[in-house]
């Protein structure tokens, strides 16, 4: 008996621990990113496009707006007509533009690529369909990307200084190619600006032409009714 | 003397002519995208609503189908479908289905239902599909009410079968231009192109008032195109004859409009913010009128005693 519960106790103990080693992590569910909070009979879901977030990655902030409750809660279209969203970082704020997602009913989106670690939010203000939705709503903390860089940018010694050699060597071309560009574009814009000036120009040219030759005209006119006139004149008086 | 004196006087007319600049101009509007899609949308939302009235009314369904057609087609698709893959596919889907709904009696709410969901879509579209500087920009917006308003003068002229273009300001009769002329009646032939019209000039006006809101600045304009906006659509309600109709929009509402919001206005084929081709040659006109008093004046000089 003694034998049998050596051998049935470890065994049994080593079945919950595979168990709980092997069946947990699919029973473990990720943490909800996206924040759903209720206003009357609206549901707003609030999240960033791509999660987890690191700064200087181009990302944006997620709004769903339903109608009702649970599963049976319906998009609600144009939703965000008399809402203004802003995103805040500490204590400064930016209005962003939301555009309707291409994939889902009542989804909107706005770019954003959040340049700072720490906690962002999103402050809403106005009503959809007449319920008023004034609140501030935090969105996941975004992450420093240098948790993703390999190998790490802080190393030493002489691949160092080759890879230094080497960014500068970009660097000098990249600011040769934007200077270059930068010079392209100004002479563009110089030409741009001198044709729509000569196409004034050819447009005051016309008008001064058209007054010049009606004057002409007026002028010939009048002439002529004179010179009726006098010889009119000179046949009375002949 | 007086011989003289009255060619000097008629010199002076005809360089008076020559001087004088009138406010009517031959308006043809530049073209831009963004207003045209605002407007776009607004017309679409319009023919939907105007569908409401008629759930079960096949012959009128029939009508605003074809309207609903010419204002969003295949290309309005493509060109969605660019921007926002949902609504190229949501619009056009969403007007069939209020069509098909409006072809059954009984169905008023569905189509109610169907109409809300519609102008949702549509009123999505115009962020997507105009930048924001556009849609802030009060040009583009009283642009595209008078877009707007070119429908509603095209579907006018097709209701009273009009023979001339309403949208043409070198056809009006010039009599009506001070607005001194009678208003007269006109027969209605097509009861749907008429209530089409009113809807769309309606939606002009409501699309107007909003850019008034937006434009405080420029109020005595404002007045001034609000009250020609009432008129014109007493006039349209008033089944007024063609050329009451195109005075109202082009001479006591368009010169406003493209005065106070530097509305560009196309000229052979280009377009020139601010500039205008005179309808009216009035110095030529004036010149042919000095020439008849000369002739009359020479002819029946010893009638009239110099």
């Amino acid at each position: 008996m003694t034998r049998i519960n050596q051998i049935l106790i470890p065994s049994v103990f080593l079945l919950l621990l595979a168990t709980i080693v092997f069946v947990s992590p699919i029973s473990i569910k990720p943490a909800e990113a996206h924040i759903t909070k209720v206003f009357g009979n609206y549901l707003v879901q609030v999240g960033w496009s791509n999660e987890p977030v690191y700064t200087g990655l181009v990302n944006g902030a997620e709004v769903t707006i339903k109608k009702g409750s649970g599963d049976s809660a319906k998009p609600v279209i144009n939703a965000l007509k008399d809402v203004q969203i802003s995103v805040k970082y500490g204590g400064v704020t930016k209005p962003l533009d939301f555009l309707p997602s291409s994939m889902v009913d009542g989804q909107y989106n706005a770019p954003l690529i959040p340049t700072r670690v720490g906690t962002y939010s999103l402050v809403f203000k106005g009503t959809v369909e007449g319920q008023a939705i004034d609140t501030e709503i935090v969105l996941d903390d975004v992450a420093s990307v240098a948790a993703l860089n390999f190998p790490s940018s802080t190393g030493s010694g002489s691949d160092n200084s080759a890879s230094v050699g080497q960014i500068n060597s970009l660097a000098n071309q990249l600011t040769n190619d934007v200077e270059e560009a930068k010079n392209n574009a100004d002479a563009a814009a110089k030409s741009v600006s001198n044709v729509a000036e000569s196409f004034q120009q050819v447009k005051d040219t016309t008008d001064k032409l058209y007054l010049i030759s009606m004057t002409g005209i007026g002028i010939g006119i009048a002439g002529i009714v004179i010179a009726v006139i006098s010889i009119n004149k000179n046949k009375k008086q002949n | 003397m007086n011989s003289r004196l009255i060619a000097i006087l008629l010199a002076g007319i005809i360089a008076s002519g020559l001087i004088y600049t009138h406010p009517a101009f031959a308006h043809n509007f530049g073209g831009d995208e963004s207003a045209s899609w605002i407007a776009k949308m607004t017309e679409i939302k319009t023919e939907a609503s105007i569908v409401a009235k008629h759930v079960g009314d096949n012959a009128a369904i029939d009508y605003y189908s074809d309207a609903l057609g010419e204002y969003w087609n295949a290309n309005d698709t493509k060109e969605m479908g660019e921007k926002n893959t949902l609504l190229a596919q949501e619009i056009p889907a969403t007007i069939n289905k209020t069509l098909d709904d409006a072809r059954q009696s009984g169905m008023q709410s569905l189509v109610n239902d169907d109409i809300t969901k519609l102008s949702g879509y549509l009123d999505e579209s115009v962020p997507v599909r105009v930048d924001k500087d556009k849609l802030d920009n009060s040009t583009i917006q009283a642009l595209a009410v008078t877009f707007v308003l070119k429908e509603a003068l095209e579907k006018y002229g097709d209701s009273i079968n009009s023979t001339t273009n309403l949208n043409d300001m070198s056809q009006m009769q010039m009599d009506n231009m001070s607005g001194g002329s009678m208003m007269m009646t006109s027969t209605i032939v097509d009861q749907n192109k008429y209530e089409n019209s009113i809807g769309l000039a309606s939606a002009a006006q409501i699309m107007f008032n909003n850019v008034a809101a937006k434009n405080p600045d420029k109020s005595d304009a404002n007045t001034t195109v609000s009250t020609a906006f009432t008129k014109l659509l007493r006039d349209l309600n008033g089944k007024a004859d063609a050329n009451t109709i195109m005075t109202d929009i082009h001479v006591n509402l368009h010169p406003v409009l493209i005065d106070a919001y530097n509305l560009p206005l196309s000229s052979h084929g280009t377009t020139n913010p601010g500039s205008a081709i005179p309808e009216f040659p009035l110095p030529a006109l004036l010149i042919v009128v000095s020439i008849a008093g000369v002739i009359a004046a020479t002819r029946l000089k010893s009638r009239i005693g110099f």
